[in-house]
């Protein structure tokens, strides 16, 4: 993934002004520099300083926003690297492979910056702009990416385990001492309660492996994202659907405990 | 009557010996050997529910920490996707 991300910024450094071409015809409308691609082609040359312009944009004031974006970027990425270090359901793989990621784009971020901060040229400044947000694309997949995987986590080291060990506890209490309790509405929360965890279990798994889902979600690239800005989308529905079954499968237990007591 | 008196306290003082009790004391002794009734099972039933709901209730609590967890991961994943990543 780190691969792919460094092939991707190294391209759309080296190709220059032609990056920006590329960005745009993938898309990229923003305001900011969109109107600069034509414009640079024939500034190419122009000269260093911060008198150079291009779609009236000056050097400095490229690099200053270069910098605001880079300074952005690395203010989240120090956060999120913060908050997956921190949490503990996270499997030692998956929080191996999003810190990857993370620590990969901060130091990327950085490198470009400072990169940006030494452009001699309008062309190439806007150039390395780009690629901040193309190469990358922290906020649109990086951080989506290890929030998502750190809650398929969250649901299938936190909760699934939890709510297996009540099932069978419960199970166990109404086949035994509790039988007399088990009247035919605990039997229906008890079923709908294996229902749910199956549709946790289901949902997470989506993809390859016992976590497929977060599986799946690591192994998007910027590249990946700049064709389909929808990439992550069937992951977050996914997601919500689990969640949505831990909340009622954690109201059965809730339920039967009641039952029971 | 000295010596009846002293008879009777000697009679007293070893009954007490018997039962592990001091003369003086108005201690109930523990029971030994107690023949197990329904009080004793009861308290035995009881014991293992709170064991159960206790086991219990610990999964709920964590349940709810990690659904907590899932639902503020997607609540960030989804401020970060908010954020304008185009030049």
């Amino acid at each position: 993934m780190n691969a792919a991300k460094g092939a991707l910024a190294a391209v759309a450094v080296a190709a220059g002004v032609t990056a920006g071409v590329t960005a745009g015809a993938a898309g990229l409308t923003g305001p900011a520099f969109a109107q600069t691609t034509a414009s640079t082609s024939a500034n190419t040359n122009a000269g260093p300083g911060t008198s150079s312009r291009a779609g009236g944009h000056t050097l400095s004031a490229v690099q200053a926003k270069a910098a605001h974006a880079v300074s952005q970027r690395v203010a989240s990425l120090n956060r999120a690297i913060s908050d997956i270090n921190a949490n503990k359901n996270l499997t030692s793989a998956d929080r191996s492979a999003v810190l990857q990621i993370l620590n990969g784009d901060l130091s990327a971020m950085n490198t470009l910056g400072a990169k940006i901060a030494a452009d001699t040229t309008v062309s190439q400044a806007v150039a390395d702009y780009r690629s901040i947000f193309t190469g990358y694309r922290v906020y649109a997949l990086a951080l989506p990416q290890a929030r998502l995987v750190a809650a398929a986590d969250d649901l299938s080291v936190g909760v699934v385990p939890r709510l297996t060990d009540a099932q069978s506890r419960l199970q166990a209490l109404l086949s035994g001492k509790d039988a007399s309790k088990d009247t035919p509405a605990v039997q229906a929360s008890m079923a709908d309660l294996a229902k749910q965890i199956s549709g946790i279990t289901t949902a997470i798994s989506a993809g390859s492996g016992q976590n497929g889902l977060a599986t799946s979600i690591l192994a998007y690239t910027p590249a990946q994202w700049n064709a389909n800005h929808s990439l992550l989308d069937p992951a977050h529905t996914q997601i919500q659907t689990a969640r949505a079954d831990a909340k009622a499968a954690r109201a059965d237990v809730k339920s039967v405990i009641q039952a029971i007591k | 009557m000295n010596r009846l008196v002293a008879a009777i306290a000697a009679s007293l003082a070893l009954g007490a010996a018997a039962t592990g009790c001091h003369p003086s004391s108005n201690a109930v002794p523990p029971p030994v050997n107690r023949p197990a009734g329904n009080s004793t099972a009861n308290s035995v039933a009881s014991s293992t529910d709170q064991s159960d709901l206790a086991a219990l209730n610990a999964d709920l609590a964590g349940i709810d920490a990690a659904t907590q967890a899932a639902t503020e991961d997607v609540g960030a994943a989804d401020q970060a996707a908010a954020e304008n990543d185009n030049p």
